[in-house]
């Protein structure tokens, strides 16, 4: 327990210190955004319902989404600014998780600063003209010092939502307190998720008492509670500068969300050290994105599998054999995207369907095609993105499989759903630990619907010439057999004595170089 | 010398609403008019007319002869004092802050401002204690003198007020009455003010401005107020005509019982 304890406050400066910058660059940008747009449109009730509107309509977009669709947004304007102006945006990490956050927090901030000034007392409105106002001087005089304390109050409930709302920029490749959540889901730590709400919430804490601190001195006129607060925001954002900006590593290693690319990221990043190379890691991607930010030259290295880049990135539909398809993937990705297929690390992680062995033998399935003949009779849980990928289609095709209902779970939920009964079949994977520790069978595929899933280090096109690198690298390949990744994702996935991922990559290290059998060439 | 205030044929629309028609009116140097009549009569728009709270749809309002739409307006309104019944002290502001606005706008310092405070509260019959004050910690009364001292803070010549004792009580009234009076002699103001009350019009000033739909149905001495055969004087006198007649009476029946 303690051990878990250790792990995650020794993340918590990097993990605290980006997320303080995310979040204060977005509050500033927000604040400086919605205060003159209040100005502009408070005393205009047309401007006034299209702004509050629309800054209404962004509200209600899930924040996860919110942060999600800014990849593509990115992505897209990217390559216009890359044509016009030869120059290309970051489309991971900062800059997408800054627009969402900002977006989502200009609401509460120009809510109530339009509220606080067409809250003006019409009696007050009165005696600024009448003493001889000009428009400017009731505006710095009247309208702004009153509407000060209300909007304040705004960019509180703001800083509230954004710190929250910062955790989830993790899936877009922001470190930020979620690292702990997300990881933590995944892995099933507890201690992870729990520390990273709590984290997050003392830093939401922390950060309202402040600017609580400075709305109390705007409404009472107290300079002297004003500057207090402010200075101590100002200090606590830039010491995070200073923790979240020290670091700077060369290289990028990504990882999807799952134990085995958590581990496998943490080997990666331990055999560049031991190399002299510093890397820093972005985990927590979806498929899709990862894989365009490799391509992109926004990440650096990281492992995918050789059916997910034939279906889901190549968009092939047959499965050609082995050693073709391998070759195939080889060159298409050298030659359309420039990336660099190292080579397979030794295992497979394919996409299998999963039952309770007891279960299974009582239905007597052994294949997938038994499993079609009682699928009626049985509910299917999948993880989140299995039910629309390829590999579905065509599995359900080839063995015209349907199911009594299908539920997608995150993939931890879904392993409990299987033993908890709540699902009799799951889309799991074949290298994860839980599967011998579980007692649980992965169904075969007699007509090879779903393509071989090989452990691919894939490396971007601007590294392929990078020989540090890919001597770092090249010790991988071929060198982890499914027993020892099965048994490293075990070490994590487990619920007692649970390793952190970096541990268990350690392990696979010392595996590595205790066998003296050389790597295949 | 021309008058302080002179108003020729102005006229206000809303839309297709006469606010007012035609109304021409001087007022003297020194001279203490109040401007009486129904609610919805127009008093206060012709009052707001003057520094151009409200501009005229037709006609010409002139101050000390020059046309006042001819003047740059904050210029206008920071040469008038503004006394009404919402009194609209800034709640930001102190006591002190409030009252030296007006002169602070027209540059003057903060500095400069400090005896000037403490005069105006002086004048107004207010402790200098209120000066480090909020609105919010003082009474009706209290706020409405610093109402008026506000409006005395750039040395007007002109006073404009609407219903100054609209939101007082009977005792506050009449105390506030005798020193808007008195200020009026002592600063030698020419004085327009908008009330609705005939006997607070009757006890404090020099001519009554009868304003009915818009229009000017009287203009005269409170004397003539009194002798008016017009119905509508009449009714609107009636009520002040009624107390009075009930408190002499009540005043001379222990004297008949001696």
């Amino acid at each position: 327990m303690s051990e878990q304890w250790r792990a995650a406050l020794a993340l918590l400066p990097e993990y605290l210190g980006q997320h303080v910058l995310l979040s204060a660059a977005a509050l500033v940008i927000a604040t400086l955004i919605s205060l003159p747009t209040a100005l502009l449109v408070a005393s205009r009730p047309t401007g006034r319902t299209i702004v509050l509107g629309l800054a209404r309509l962004v509200q209600t977009i899930p924040g996860l989404a919110l942060i999600a669709l800014f990849y593509p947004i990115l992505l897209a304007l990217s390559g216009v600014t890359q044509q016009r102006f030869g120059f290309s945006l970051p489309t991971l990490g900062f800059l997408p998780a800054l627009l969402a956050l900002t977006v989502f927090a200009i609401l509460p901030i120009l809510q109530n600063a339009v509220l606080g000034l067409t809250s003006i007392a019409p009696d007050v409105i009165e005696a600024s003209d009448a003493v001889g106002m000009t428009r400017r001087q009731r505006l710095t005089l009247v309208d702004i010092p009153l509407a000060a304390p209300i909007a304040m109050a705004g960019l509180r409930t703001s800083a509230v939502w954004t710190i929250g709302a910062a955790t989830l920029a993790t899936p877009v490749g922001q470190t930020s307190l979620g690292n702990y959540i997300f990881s933590g889901l995944q892995t099933e730590n507890w201690v992870f998720v729990l520390f990273g709400c709590l984290a997050a919430a003392m830093l939401a804490i922390v950060a309202d008492s402040l600017l609580a601190l400075v709305e109390h001195g705007v409404a009472r006129r107290r300079i002297r509670l004003v500057i207090a607060g402010v200075a101590a925001l100002a200090i606590g954002v830039a010491a995070a500068g200073a923790t979240g900006l020290h670091r700077t590593s060369t290289y990028v290693i990504a990882a999807k969300n799952f134990s085995e690319q958590f581990i496998l990221a943490e080997l990666i990043g331990q055999q560049m050290r031991a190399a002299g190379l510093s890397s820093s890691t972005k985990s927590g991607l979806g498929s899709a994105v990862i894989f365009r930010a490799l391509a992109a030259g926004d990440v650096d290295v990281y492992v995918d599998y050789s059916g997910t880049l034939w279906t889901n990135v190549m968009e092939r539909s047959d499965i050609p054999p082995h050693k073709e398809m391998l070759a195939a993937i080889t060159q298409w990705m050298q030659r359309e995207r420039g990336v660099k297929v190292l080579g397979s690390l030794g295992f497979q992680n394919a996409y299998g369907f999963v039952m309770r062995r007891q279960r299974a033998q009582e239905l007597g399935i052994s294949t997938i095609a038994d499993l079609a003949r009682h699928a009626g009779q049985l509910s299917f849980g999948a993880d989140l993105e299995f039910t629309v990928r390829p590999e579905w289609q065509s599995a359900r095709s080839a063995y015209n499989l349907n199911f009594r209902s299908i539920r997608t779970y995150d993939p931890t939920l879904m392993y409990r759903a299987l033993m908890g009964g709540e699902a009799d079949v799951i889309s799991g994977f074949t290298s994860d630990g839980r599967i011998a520790a579980s007692d649980l069978v992965v169904l075969s595929d007699p007509q090879g619907a779903i393509p071989p899933y090989d452990a691919l280090l894939l490396v971007t096109g601007a590294r392929a010439g990078d020989a540090r690198l890919l001597d770092a690298l090249k010790p991988l390949v071929g060198v982890i057999n499914i027993e020892t990744m099965r048994s490293a994702n075990y070490t994590v996935d487990r619920d007692n004595d649970k390793l952190t991922p970096a541990a268990a990559a350690q392990i696979i290290a010392k595996r590595l170089t205790r066998k003296d059998d050389p790597p295949t060439p | 010398m021309p008058d302080v205030i002179e108003l020729n044929r102005v006229g206000l629309r809303f839309g297709a609403q006469d606010i007012l028609r035609e109304i021409s009116l001087r007022v003297a140097h020194n001279e203490f008019v109040s401007i009486v009549g129904p609610s919805g009569s127009g008093k206060t728009s012709l009052l707001k007319c003057v520094n151009r709270l409200v501009e005229p749809t037709s006609g010409l309002v002139s101050i000390d002869g020059s046309p006042a739409r001819e003047l740059k307006v904050e210029d206008l309104r920071r040469s008038i004092g503004y006394v009404f019944q919402g009194i609209g002290l800034f709640p930001h502001m102190s006591v002190a802050e409030n009252v030296s606005i007006t002169p602070r706008l027209n540059g003057a310092d903060k500095t400069a401002t400090g005896s000037l405070v403490a005069d105006l509260l002086k004048l107004v019959e207010l402790p200098a204690t209120l000066a480090a004050r909020m609105p919010h910690e003082l009474s009706g009364g209290q706020r409405q003198r610093v109402g008026i001292a506000r409006a005395l803070a750039a040395k007007p010549r002109i006073m404009l007020m609407d219903e100054p004792f609209g939101a007082l009580d009977a005792v506050t009234r009449e105390s506030l009455g005798h020193s808007v009076r008195r200020l009026h002699q002592q600063l030698s103001l020419t004085t327009l003010m908008v009330t609705h009350d005939m006997m607070e019009a009757l006890l404090l000033s020099d001519r009554i401005v009868v304003l009915v739909d818009g229009a000017i149905r009287f203009d005269g001495s409170p004397a003539d107020v009194l002798n008016s055969t017009d119905d509508v004087v009449a009714s609107l006198v009636a009520v002040p005509r009624r107390s009075a007649d009930r408190i002499s009476a009540m005043l001379q029946q222990p004297r008949s019982r001696a």
